[in-house]
Order: C-alpha cells, then sequence, then structure tokens
C-alpha cells in the first residue's frame, strides 16, 4: 500500500522532520528520486522506505495538478480514511450514471440527487452523501458565528450516525471482501473538517491529534490558542488574498489586525472582570455556573460585537489617518 | 475627523502599547516567577499561553482584599496568590503590573465602551 503525502503550500522537509517525524530519506517524488529539501505545494510525494513500481504507478495517477488539488481539499475537510470510502461510493454511483461533485453538492443539488439515488443505490450511500454534505456545511459553517457553527455539528452528527448504521450492514454485506478502515471516527473527520491543516496524510492526523489530547490532558491550554491561531490565520489569508489580487492590502492588514486585538483584549476584560466580581460575592455552584454562562456569553458578545464594528469602520478610520497624514 | 475616529485611534496606539507592555512584563517579571517551583501551582490557570501574566498582574495590581476572596471562592484555581507573590516581587515588579494591568483594563473598557455608544449611535 503506498502512502502519499500531499502538502498545500511549501513545505521544508525539516519542518516536515520536526513536526510529523517523517525522515527526508523516506519522501519519493515522481521519479522515485530523493526530493528537494522543499516540497512543492499540490504535488504527491511518495512516502515508505523502498517503493516499488507499483507506488510508481499510483504516484503517477494522482500526478496531475487538478487531481491533487482537490484531493488535498478532500481529505481535509473529510478525512484521509474516510476519503476512500468516499471514493468508492463515488465510483459506485458513477456506475450508477449518477454525478456527484461535492461542490454541487454544498450548493444544495443534493436534494434532486439523493431522489435520484434512492431509486438506484443503496441507503449507505445516501447517508455517506448527506454526511459529506454536512461536512462541507460544517466546513463553511466555520466563519459563521458560534450557534451556526454548533448547529451544522449538530447535524453532521447524526448524518454521521445514520451513516455509521448503514455502513455496518454493508460491512456484513461485504465482510471479507477486502479489510475497510470504518468511517469511525467522527470527532476526528470533525476536527478535520474545522482546522485545515496543510499537509494531509492520515498518520499526521493521528499524531496531531494524540498530541493534541496529550496537551489537554495536560492543561487545557491549547483550546484557547488553536481557536486564536485558526482565526488569524483566516485573517492572514485575507490580507494576503487581497495582496495577490492587487488591492489595498495594507488598509486590509489594519482592518484586519485591529478588529482582531479589538475583539480579543475585550472579550478577555470582560471574561476577566465578570468572574473577578463573581468570585468576590458569595454563590453558590447554582449561581456561579449561571453567572459563568452570563460572563462567557457577555464576554463573546462584546468580542463579536467589537469585531464586527471595528472591521466596518477601521477602513474609513484607516482612510482618515492616510488623509492626515498625507495632509 | 469624527470624534469615533479619533478615540478609536487613541484606543488602538494604546492597545499597541499594551502589548508592548504584555510582553515587557511577562518577560521581566513572570518569566522569573515562573521558574520558581514553588510558584509553579499559584500563578493561576493558564487556558491560554500568557494567561498567567494577566493573572499575576490582576494579584498584583487590585486590592489585596478582593484577590483574597477571589482566592477563597470555588473557582480559586483560576487566580494568582497576592500574597504569596508579594513576597517574590521587587517594587519595580509591582509597578510594572499595575502600569500594565490598569491600561490594560482601561484600553478593553474604552473599546467596550465606544464600542456600546456607536451602536446605540451615540457617538
Amino acid at each position: 500500500m503506498a502512502e502519499i503525502l500531499l502538502c498545500s503550500q511549501p513545505m521544508h522537509a525539516d519542518i516536515l522532520e520536526n513536526q510529523c517525524g517523517i525522515s527526508t530519506e523516506d519522501i519519493f517524488g515522481l521519479n522515485l528520486n530523493h526530493t528537494t529539501p522543499t516540497l512543492t505545494p499540490f504535488k504527491p510525494y511518495l512516502l515508505g522506505q523502498n517503493p516499488s513500481t507499483h507506488d510508481q504507478c499510483i504516484l503517477g495517477t494522482l500526478g496531475s495538478p487538478s487531481t491533487a488539488l482537490s484531493l488535498i481539499e478532500l481529505s481535509q475537510t473529510i478525512g484521509a480514511d474516510n476519503l476512500h470510502a468516499v471514493a468508492e461510493i463515488h465510483s459506485k454511483l458513477h456506475e450508477a450514471k449518477i454525478h456527484l461533485d461535492p461542490v454541487e453538492l454544498s450548493k444544495g443539488m443534493v436534494e434532486r440527487t439523493a431522489g435520484v439515488i434512492e431509486r438506484h443505490v443503496e441507503n449507505l450511500q445516501e447517508a455517506a452523501v448527506e454526511y459529506q454534505k454536512r461536512l462541507l456545511e460544517l466546513q463553511q459553517a466555520k466563519k459563521a458565528d458560534t450557534r451556526a457553527r454548533a448547529l451544522a455539528r449538530q447535524k453532521a452528527k447524526i448524518a454521521f450516525d445514520k451513516m455509521q448504521q448503514h455502513f455496518r450492514k454493508e460491512v456484513k454485506l461485504v465482510n471479507g471482501r477486502k479489510k475497510v478502515t470504518p468511517l469511525n471516527n467522527f470527532k476526528r473527520a470533525t476536527n478535520i473538517a474545522t482546522s485545515s491543516r496543510n499537509v494531509a496524510k492520515l498518520e499526521v492526523a493521528n499524531q496531531v491529534e494524540a498530541s493534541k489530547l496529550a496537551k489537554l490532558a495536560k492543561g487545557a491550554k491549547v483550546v484557547g490558542n488553536v481557536i486564536t491561531v485558526l482565526d488569524f490565520g483566516e485573517r492572514v489569508n485575507k490580507i494576503s488574498t487581497s495582496y495577490k489580487e492587487g488591492g489595498k492590502w495594507e488598509r486590509e492588514m489594519f482592518v484586519e489586525s485591529s478588529s482582531f486585538a479589538t475583539s480579543a483584549i475585550i472579550g478577555e476584560g470582560v471574561a476577566e472582570v465578570g468572574l473577578l466580581l463573581l468570585m468576590a460575592t458569595p454563590v453558590g455552584w447554582v449561581g456561579l455556573i449561571v453567572g459563568g454562562v452570563v460572563i462567557a456569553g457577555t464576554a463573546a458578545a462584546a468580542a463579536y460585537g467589537s469585531n464586527e464594528l471595528i472591521h466596518e469602520n477601521a477602513g474609513s478610520t484607516y482612510d482618515e489617518i492616510m488623509k492626515w497624514i498625507g495632509g | 475627523m469624527k470624534f469615533f475616529d479619533i478615540s478609536l485611534i487613541a484606543l488602538l496606539g494604546s492597545l499597541v502599547i499594551v502589548g508592548i507592555l504584555f510582553v515587557v512584563f511577562g518577560e521581566y517579571t513572570v518569566r522569573r516567577l515562573r521558574k520558581k517551583p514553588e510558584l509553579k501551582d499559584i500563578l493561576g490557570f493558564e487556558y491560554v499561553n500568557g494567561k498567567d501574566i494577566i493573572n499575576v498582574g490582576m494579584a498584583l495590581s487590585f486590592p489585596r482584599k478582593l484577590m483574597r476572596k477571589a482566592r477563597q471562592s470555588k473557582l480559586s484555581f483560576m487566580f494568582a496568590d497576592a500574597d504569596i507573590l508579594y513576597q517574590h516581587t521587587s517594587r519595580v515588579d509591582r509597578w510594572l503590573a499595575r502600569i500594565f494591568t490598569y491600561s490594560y483594563f482601561f484600553t478593553a473598557f474604552g473599546l467596550l465602551i465606544i464600542v456600546i455608544l456607536h451602536n446605540f449611535k451615540l457617538i
């Protein structure tokens, strides 16, 4: 079995070695030669000690940039292990002359497609389509507010449970045909959907998760950081998009950095003072929980509101400053 | 320029200063405190990296009576222990903590107030 490594941005082999424990000597390019120190994005690499020509064939199949691009997007959305199952379902559907496109799915075409599926293929496929759609929605909801995100997560969970049932049935039917990696990890799939990492590989996902869990158990420190980093990453993305499109990226940077810093400090400040006031008053456990919820809500609302407002207004403030400097 | 613009520029400027103070206070005082093994458990719960800097800042600058009350509460682990910290910090540390903490909360609530006022179309 070939292990394929894909990344969505240029990645130095040293970083890969440090973060994922993959040695440079185990990475092979298309012609089975050892690679340059930096991995090219959207280009598949082979992992392993002694790759065979069979592996090379597999690599060649995935070699075109567009394939690699959609592969990395898909595996980041639904998880590498689910990718195989989805691919198999996809080919089954293809045999049944149903064309399924993830983008089309997310655009709400699924209702129509689902009707066709019902007549042609089994429930599992429908459930998997549903699950895939929900995960794509979840990835979309990353940008929305907390409530929409929770709702999307809930929907994904329900779809997952349903698919799990059908999958068990299916596995029983085809038992022994081949060793199947079950679609057994809802949490991992959602994690991958919410955190866009830039390297796609199953083992990496495991390691990252293991270390995440270990860190979480140690002091739960990492939770806040991950959220902040994700939020920050999205903002940086906006700035770089503006830069690439030849827009006013300095202005964009001012807007994003000030709204980020403002919402962070307001949220933290409100939470801190609220907590201190709560602690200084003699309340019981129930009061504590209620008060905690109120504080968290207030802090989140304050942070969210300020983010919105600064986001809307920082642009004009920036223009004012520029006008002022320019005289 | 509108009043809102001026106050927003001023507060964003002080936000930058708070950022610098955060790093200075963290590097100068809190890093030294973190290294002392006997202080490991009293710096407060650090659910985000660097949260202990704010915990220590609060413990050293808010009234000690209030901090003592917070330490006796059910969520005491969220706060740093002011009484022990006072024994391990110099006068410079404490003043740095006060300057940092008050400018931090001043900026936070200043921003919050102009956001609220602007939301209700008052400025």
